[in-house]
């Protein structure tokens, strides 16, 4: 029975070698698609280093000249009313922690660049950001450090010494420094802004950029910020205590309407960075339904196929099923072996797929994620891929396959 | 035509299976089409697109910075005065407020509104073209003067005063009395350089002081339109030359011009987000689109040359009578072919119709703004998406299409041998 399928196939190699390249370029794209997408989500679900949930940003700005309530103010002057603002949003019960940053808060696709020197290394040649704020961003963003380090802790280090920073574990990494804990204490050059001799206090688990991004891509530094300096700072951020933040937006906005009017400031808005993730992951969530879109496409087209090709092999072999029925093949028989030819053509090109998806590994996926590739998911695609097309020929030649289990033998033959 | 009526009329299920396999091509190609042409091609407010050069960001260096650095975003009051307001190559220069700038406006006795704003000069009126639904838009002299005048959007107009018919009534944009002059149509956030809430003359405003590095550094985009593309090479060679005198006056302070060959054209600016990078290699851009288009393309061609293989097998005889009462092996070719065409233009009419009205149903789950703003303002007209091109475009990959799915059958059917063919053998 099975050599006759195979006699079979060849007798339409043509008409099967159509549908078997069509089944070859289909498996391998599938596979590369599932594969970016396995490999996309296991990074989005790897710990991002920090908490947003509870966070937010407070929009603020200072009143135009034209504006009747402006007025002139010095330095020091404005200074004390950014001061006084912290003051009033730190009073408030349902605040946790209040800080201010220089193009530092997380999700955000503007930020500082910092060069550090240290013996004759240096952090060029790799895109450092750094965040300059007041201490409590660590306890805003629940950093942690590597030696186990509460935000706490690492604020309360900040707050003590000006002259600290911590830093992710992979500034050097591309200089060859693999570990740098050995730095810990060590006094770096910093030729950016902020002091310029800085001490490297601790480690950080690594805040991560993005969540599509890969830990090792995100190389930050901590700086606090000179305390005078939070006149001049472009961000302020909250963390609201664990369930209190319930119309947090409004009831924040209300307060501020009453009580944060203060000098030239006043608040513009407040943006919660679980929305501001959402904003800032958008492109990559298009990405990834792009890629699910194109993979049903190509499923969709591979039902259309089978079924079209299907079709018109039932039509053209009416007389040969009508003989097989004659001779006792039974409906469901005539029916196992309409599918089983589409089975049998994606199994003999899978093994031709493989190599296909095995190249791919080596010479594109490799250059990806920085040479990470996850092993097993190769193998685990190939059986998804395989079994996504078994499922696409089954559904495509069921209606085929029906028909050709229901001929009613004397009329097919008739009929020729 | 009645050839491929009557085709047609004999395998309803398989004409069905081409025709909706060549529309489900065709439109899944088709939204990617409108999906790029949104980025840059021309429509209202941004009608003229294709002449414009734009400077989104600028970036600098000083000798006295160590390391890497550099300062990359948008550009400074004072370099617009010494650059681009000095610019006399292209038919107009504007600039505007580049950033998303959330203000809160509120109308006497009113509520206060959330909205954008954006700082325009008084050229940006000539550059874009907004639709007018009341009033007229700030000029020169209220520009120059910095007086505090605004245009509207109907959708702002009507929270501020529950009315389009707002000129002349009075508000205020963060504790600042504006007078509205101009309430236009509403703007789609996919037009990122005319989208706003409200429009002001960025004079009044703190964006004229609050730059940094000098002031060479600051709040703004500008957009230099050219009479006509061709003017282009002319406009760049103004604008470097420009800045070498600009930057030449600063070199005692050590500031140097690093110019990531700006400006780019809208094509390029739509695929060159970051102000510290060069622009992005359009070649790799357009390989990896012609790439995917290539492969939504060739697998349906394969399934849809698998079937008219098939078919033309049971036209086997209708050939061979037809070669046999003197038709050329060329013309058979050719009549196969157009049949084919015809389905498949069929097909690619249906997906062009589905592509269009997806696109206006999915609206902002398809078509995605600029970083960092909300879906909440993004909207798609037919003016957006319909163009031309989108036609020639969609006539193109019917071709294609068919090229690669009926050619090869048709050429192997064309050399049906008569004698075999009469003969059913």
């Amino acid at each position: 029975m099975k050599r006759k399928l195979f006699t079979q196939i060849r007798s339409e190699w043509r008409s099967n070698l159509w549908l078997a390249i069509e089944l070859l370029l289909v498996s391998v794209i599938l596979w590369y698609i599932g594969s970016t997408i396995f490999t996309r989500l296991r990074i989005y679900y790897e710990p991002l280093g920090f908490d947003y949930e509870h966070v937010y940003q407070i929009g603020f700005s200072t009143l135009n000249p034209k504006a009747p309530e402006y007025v002139e103010q010095t330095d020091e002057e404005k200074l004390a009313s950014m001061q006084r603002i912290l003051q009033l949003i730190e009073a408030r019960p349902d605040i946790e922690a209040v800080a201010m940053g220089l193009n530092a808060h997380m999700y955000n696709g503007s930020n500082n660049g910092v060069s550090l020197y240290i013996d004759s290394l240096n952090t060029n040649g790799t895109f450092l950001v750094q965040r300059l704020v007041t201490p409590d961003f660590a306890r805003v963003y629940r950093y942690h450090g590597i030696n186990g380090e509460t935000p706490e802790q690492l604020a309360q280090m900040l707050k003590e010494d000006p002259n600290i920073f911590f830093a992710s574990p992979n500034i050097l990494e591309h200089r060859g420094v693999k570990d740098l804990t050995p730095y810990i204490g060590r006094h770096f050059e910093n030729r950016s802004n902020g002091p310029r001799d800085i001490v490297l206090k601790g480690i950080l688990v690594t805040p991560r950029y993005s969540d599509f991004q890969h830990g090792p891509f995100s190389h930050s530094v901590l700086m606090p910020a000179q305390p005078d300096w939070v006149g001049w700072m472009n961000e302020l951020m909250v963390r609201v205590k664990d369930n209190m933040d319930v119309d947090f937006k409004e009831n924040f906005l209300k307060f501020a309407d009453q009580n944060l009017r203060i000098g030239n400031y006043y608040i513009t808005g407040v943006t919660a960075d679980r929305d501001q993730r959402e904003l800032f992951n958008r492109g990559s969530y298009v990405q990834m339904r792009n890629y699910i879109v194109a993979m049903v496409f190509l499923a969709i087209n591979v039902f259309l196929g089978l079924l079209g090709t299907f079709w018109y092999r039932t039509q053209q072999r009416t007389s040969e099923l009508a003989i097989r029925s004659v001779n006792g093949a039974s409906p469901s028989q005539l029916f196992r072996r309409t599918i089983n030819e589409g089975i049998v053509i994606l199994t003999l090109i899978t093994p031709l797929a493989i190599v296909g998806d095995w190249l791919l590994v080596h010479y594109f996926y490799l250059s990806c994620y920085e040479g990470k590739f996850y092993a097993p998911q190769f193998w685990c695609l190939v059986a998804i891929v395989y079994a996504i097309l078994a499922l696409m020929i089954l559904l495509g030649t069921l209606f085929p396959a029906l028909r050709a289990s229901h001929i009613q033998p004397a009329l097919a033959l008739q009929q020729e | 035509m009645k050839n491929i009526v009557n085709n047609l009329r004999q395998q309803p299920l398989i004409s069905w299976v081409s025709i909706v396999g060549t529309a489900l091509a065709i439109f899944l190609i088709m939204v990617m089409v409108m999906m790029e042409q949104v980025k840059y091609a021309p429509f209202p407010p941004e009608s003229n697109r294709d002449r414009w050069l734009v400077a989104q960001f600028m970036s600098i260096n000083n000798d006295n910075w160590d390391g890497e650095g550099g300062s990359n975003g948008p550009i400074g009051y004072r370099t617009l005065q010494e650059v681009y307001y000095k610019m006399e190559k292209p038919e107009a220069v504007t600039a505007f407020t580049s950033q998303r700038n959330p203000v809160s406006l509120k109308a006497p006795g009113g509520i206060p509104v959330n909205a954008n704003a954006k700082g325009t000069d008084h050229n940006y009126w000539k550059v874009m073209n907004f639709t007018f639904v009341t009033g007229k838009p700030y000029g020169e002299e209220e520009f120059d003067a910095g007086q505090t005048v605004a245009v509207l959007s109907e959708t702002t107009a009507r929270k501020l005063f529950g009315t389009t018919d707002a000129v002349g009534r009075e508000f205020t944009l963060d504790f600042v009395p504006y007078r509205v002059t101009g309430v236009v149509k509403d703007v789609t956030n996919l037009a990122e350089f005319s989208y706003a809430d409200a429009w002001v003359p960025y004079s009044s405003t703190n964006a004229i002081n609050d730059g940094w590095c000098d002031n060479i550094m600051g709040y703004f985009s500008v957009i230099m339109l050219a009479n006509n593309p061709a003017d282009f090479k002319d406009i760049r060679d103004e604008f470097n030359r420009l800045h070498a005198i600009y930057f030449e006056s600063l070199r005692d302070e050590g500031w140097t011009f690093v110019s990531r060959d700006r400006p780019y054209t809208q094509e390029v600016v739509a695929y060159s987000k970051y102000a510290n990078v060069s622009a992005t290699d359009m070649k790799s851009i357009y390989r990896e689109r012609w790439l995917t288009y290539g492969i939504l393309l060739l697998v349906p061609a394969i399934n849809l040359s698998s079937m008219t293989h098939s078919r033309l097998r049971r036209q086997r005889e209708e050939i061979g009578v037809r070669r046999a009462f003197g038709a050329s092996r060329s013309s058979i070719l050719s009549n196969l072919f157009w049949e084919s065409f015809a389905v498949t233009l069929l097909g690619g009419l249906l997906g062009i119709i589905l592509a269009v009205i997806f696109s206006l149903i999915g609206g902002a789950s398809i078509y995605t703004p600029g970083w960092g703003m909300s879906a909440d303002n993004t909207f798609v007209n037919l003016s957006m998406i319909l163009h031309w091109s989108t036609f020639g475009w969609a006539l193109l990959f019917c071709f294609i299409l068919n090229l690669l799915s009926a050619s090869l059958p048709a050429w192997q059917a064309s050399r049906t041998d008569i004698v075999a063919a009469i003969s059913r053998r």
